[in-house]
């Protein structure tokens, strides 16, 4: 998937809710790469046009499975405390 | 490996990773146009509003490429291309630069290098980290260990795994062509078991031949010299001092320490006592992880036992486990890391100078920075870029620093050194003082490099058409620092010289104009009988040599130490307490020995028959009053003689003003088998050599002749350590003078320029030329003299330092520091007045004309 369409497909997948600042995608991405969670090479879109793909790597695989533990932690506990208040 | 692979190829596609941000962000604007315009926006409308979106592109282009680590690289590689560019141009900058950095690190470089090798160095002991040495104490004083309680160590104090001690000495091997002098370790105990090596051929001692038995361990050059080869050696025998020995076992070459060529066990008779003796070096060596806490602990409990056992010799004694290379290197170890310090206080003022020249830089260079800060460039950049200056600055001057090093070294080892550091020979800048110099540059980037960079930094966003002049307090105060430490420096070079001048021009009491010495060492086996009689045969046979005036022995030459008279005693007289635990030097001679030193005799007549002594004028006066001559004095155990004579005072050492009181006995009163002859005559020493050796040989073939000397090379061979420190901190103390005037007279060319127009006004205005030089002469030297207290302050504070020396120095002498800082503050007048002057001689039309 390239840049602009990861943007796109984040925003479509949340409804809106969530936007990607365009400006600070780029240098995100790149820093992934560097960290090698993703990897990039070049490819054309179904318009014929080049343009950079990414995809994610292994190790990417499990860091995300870190973040996912990570988010879910967070969320619970969040949802835990929003419940007292509600009780 | 594969962090370097990105690195390699990132520095590679710098230029394509440009071109993919470029490409992608270019992608992204593009397909948010065109949804744009599916939406139903105009084409322009629809670029204006993906670019809004987007925001700006360069900015995000150049965080993106930040993030790429390897990229840094590129940068530091950029900024140090601009560094050396622009330091290009200031080549006044970078030559003064590089000098003063590359003489300092070059300097503590050399330093570094000699005392590794002598002092930090691991000696190559195997295990050396288990061998102690066993130091013994009595009433707070070092003492030599014994034989015996030795081997009640090795038998009582469990942790030890091998005892051992040795004594070395200077041997003559006959039968082996020409008599030949070896150096010989007498060993006691399980000495291989503790020092090593395994001999490559043979054996070590066996516990049996340890006790005394004649055979003999050769290094194998000794060996092959011997023998033709290591394997024929073996069981051979050879006669060392007339007795002979059965060489058992060859060690290789490496074996340390290299000076010593033969061991053999002690002979039995020393190694059987007597308990009272003190002068064994003893090592020991722990068991295999046994904590020195629990051997020092065990081996005072055994200390303690033998006290009670052994009241006489062994009670009150401490013993404390001193690591091998700590007792064997300290005293070079303490006197290098002084001249190290000193070395390094050098470099800490070229570092300060460099600092104060890109100080002013910094400031001359305030518009540029303020225009760069304009163009975008971040403080951030700007500090980097400022800092890889310095590193670029510092790399050349640590490089020629190192290359100085890498000259000096040879040459110092080449040179015939009077210290005793057999490991000198093997200094090099290798590795370790690579490292080492790797590490003063960088230390000095920082130390030069920070207050620069952050000057520039806080001046680049101030606008700078406003000109006014940086107030240079920091450069002020960079001379003052410099001027404390040359002033320490130069305290410590004055002290050292003025060491070594009172050295030189000391009259020592005797005369050495046309006297010739020739040590002869005779073996401590000889019978007291036979030296009697090679010493009355000796002493013929070189009067018989013509041109020969007067000839005499002594037991050691003056200026060597003196042997101790033990208790004395006068007949007739209860000495004070005081005066009965006096220390008393005691001189074997002949009568000849006067009359060739040409010492007086003051009063009375010179020595005679067996029983009479000759006292020097101390000695007369504190143990025998008014009427020395008569008296009954007893020396030296049970000698009993009466004084015949009395001479002016020598000194026993070069180095101490203080003689002492001495007593001068015939040299057949006491035993002494190392014979220092002395003879008065005119013969150049080419002529009076061979003549020596050939009455010797007369005497006794078997006989060498160690050392013929003048007199005068004698005192050149006392003055020599002295002399040699005094050059190296003369140096050191020049190099640092000559920095601090390049200081103080760039901080005051730098105040003259900055004020150039103000200077013309005053001029325009009537100042004489005489007052203007007074101001700014007046301005350096008050520096100068704030620098001066500093100095005198910390050298008043540390010059107890400089007692580690092997040199007796009058250390914090006020004339000498009140000379020094008056030395200095003419330098730092003459520094100062050659910018004043300059201003002086501004035209006052055309400065006020350029503004």
């Amino acid at each position: 998937m390239h840049g602009y369409a990861i943007t796109s497909t984040i925003q479509r997948l949340s409804n809106d809710a969530l936007r990607v600042e365009e400006g600070s995608l780029y240098p995100a991405l790149h820093r992934m790469e560097e960290a090698g969670w993703i990897v990039s090479e070049w490819g054309e879109t179904d318009t014929g046009r080049r343009a950079r793909f990414y995809s994610i790597s292994a190790l990417g695989r499990e860091q995300l499975e870190r973040e996912k533990l990570q988010w879910d932690r967070l969320r619970s506990g969040v949802q835990l405390v929003l419940q007292w208040e509600d009780g | 490996m594969s962090w370097w692979n990105r690195i390699t190829r990132a520095l590679v596609s710098d230029r394509r990773m440009n071109q993919r941000i470029d490409d992608e962000m270019g992608f992204h604007i593009e397909m948010r146009t065109q949804e744009n315009i599916a939406a139903g926006m105009s084409p322009e409308a629809a670029v204006r509003a993906a670019r809004l979106s987007f925001g700006n592109r360069a900015v995000q282009a150049e965080e993106t490429r930040d993030t790429r680590t390897v990229l840094w690289l590129e940068t530091a590689w950029r900024d140090v291309r601009f560094g050396v560019r622009s330091l290009w141009r200031r080549p006044g900058l970078w030559v003064t630069a590089v000098l003063s950095l590359g003489l300092g690190v070059g300097a503590t470089t050399t330093v570094f290098s000699l005392l590794d090798a002598v002092a930090f160095k691991r000696l190559p002991f195997p295990d050396l980290d288990r061998l102690f040495v066993v130091e013994e104490r009595k009433d707070g004083e070092r003492i030599g260990g014994n034989p015996l309680r030795m081997r009640d160590y090795a038998a009582q104090v469990g942790s030890f795994a091998a005892v051992a001690g040795y004594f070395g000495e200077n041997a003559v091997v006959t039968g082996r062509g020409e008599p030949q002098r070896v150096e010989v370790r007498r060993t006691f105990g399980a000495y291989f078991e503790v020092f090593g090596p395994t001999p490559a051929s043979g054996r070590a001692f066996s516990a049996a031949e340890r006790g005394g038995e004649p055979v003999l361990v050769a290094r194998e050059r000794t060996a092959v010299g011997w023998f033709g080869s290591a394997a024929a050696a073996l069981g051979q025998s050879v006669t060392l001092d007339g007795i002979g020995y059965t060489i058992i076992g060859v060690v290789p070459n490496s074996a340390e320490p290299v000076a010593i060529e033969a061991w053999t066990p002690a002979s039995s008779g020393l190694q059987a006592g007597p308990r009272r003796g003190s002068y064994l070096f003893t090592v020991a060596k722990l068991n295999r992880d046994t904590k020195i806490e629990t051997a020092s602990a065990e081996l005072a409990a055994v200390l303690a036992t033998l006290g009670r056992e052994y009241p006489e010799t062994d009670a009150g004694r401490e013993a404390r486990l001193v690591p091998l290379q700590a007792d064997l290197v300290r005293e070079a170890r303490s006197a290098g890391l002084v001249v190290l310090g000193i070395a390094a206080s050098v470099l800490l003022i070229a570092c300060l100078n460099v600092a104060s020249l890109l100080l002013a830089r910094t400031a001359e260079r305030r518009r540029e920075s303020a225009l760069r800060a304009a163009l975008g460039a971040g403080t951030r950049s700007l500090v980097r870029l400022y800092l890889t200056e310095s590193v670029v600055l510092a790399f050349v001057g640590g490089l020629f620093g190192v290359a100085l090093a890498a000259i000096a070294v040879p040459v110092i080892r080449s040179l015939d050194l009077p210290f005793d550091l057999p490991r000198l020979a093997e200094a090099a800048v290798d590795g370790r003082a690579l490292f080492f110099a790797l590490g003063l540059v960088t230390v000095s980037a920082m130390v030069f490099g920070t207050l620069p960079a952050v000057r520039a930094s806080k001046g680049a966003l101030v606008p700078s058409l406003n000109r006014a002049a940086p107030r240079g307090r920091v450069r002020d105060l960079i001379v003052v620092g410099q001027a404390a430490l040359a002033l320490v420096i130069l305290v410590a070079a004055a002290t050292m010289l003025d060491g070594f001048l009172r050295l030189r021009r000391a009259s020592f009491g005797f005369s050495t104009n046309q006297v010739v010495t020739a040590k002869i060492n005779l073996s401590w086996n000889s019978e007291g009988a036979a030296l009697a009689d090679f010493r009355t045969r000796a002493l013929e046979g070189l009067g018989a040599i013509p041109g020969v005036r007067a000839v005499g022995v002594a037991d050691r030459l003056p200026l060597e130490g003196g042997t101790q008279s033990g208790p004395v005693q006068v007949s007739g007289r209860t000495l004070s307490p005081e005066l009965r635990v006096k220390r008393v030097s005691l001189r074997a001679v002949s009568a000849g020995y006067f009359t060739v030193m040409g010492i007086p005799i003051l009063s009375g007549r010179t020595l005679g028959d067996r029983g009479t002594a000759v006292v020097n004028q101390q000695f007369a006066t504190v143990f025998l009053g008014e009427q020395p001559l008569g008296q009954r004095v007893t020396v030296a155990g049970d000698n009993v003689v009466e004084v015949v004579g009395v001479v002016p005072g020598v000194r026993q050492w070069a180095a101490d003003e203080q003689i002492m009181p001495e007593v001068f006995i015939r040299a057949d009163q006491t035993y002494w088998p190392l014979l220092a002859f002395v003879l008065q005559t005119d013969a150049p020493l080419s002529s009076i050599g061979p003549a020596i050796r050939a009455r010797i040989s007369e005497v006794n073939p078997t006989q060498i002749v160690d050392e013929i000397k003048t007199m005068d090379e004698q005192l050149g061979v006392v003055a020599r350590t002295p002399r040699v420190l005094a050059w190296l901190l003369s140096a050191f103390a020049v190099v640092a003078l000559a920095l601090v005037a390049i200081g103080l007279y760039g901080v005051l060319s730098g105040y003259v320029s900055n004020r150039i127009a103000e200077i013309g006004l005053r001029i325009a205005l009537g100042a004489t030329p005489l007052g203007l030089v007074g101001r700014i002469t007046g301005r350096g030297l008050r520096l100068a003299v704030i620098g001066v207290v500093a100095g005198v302050a910390t050298s008043l504070l540390f010059g107890g330092a400089l007692a580690q020396l092997p040199v007796s120095l009058r250390t914090n002498d006020p004339a000498l520091l009140a000379a020094v800082a008056a030395l200095f503050l003419v330098i730092a007048a003459v520094a100062s007045w050659v910018p004043a002057w300059r201003a002086a001689r501004v035209d006052p039309a055309s400065v006020l004309r350029h503004d």
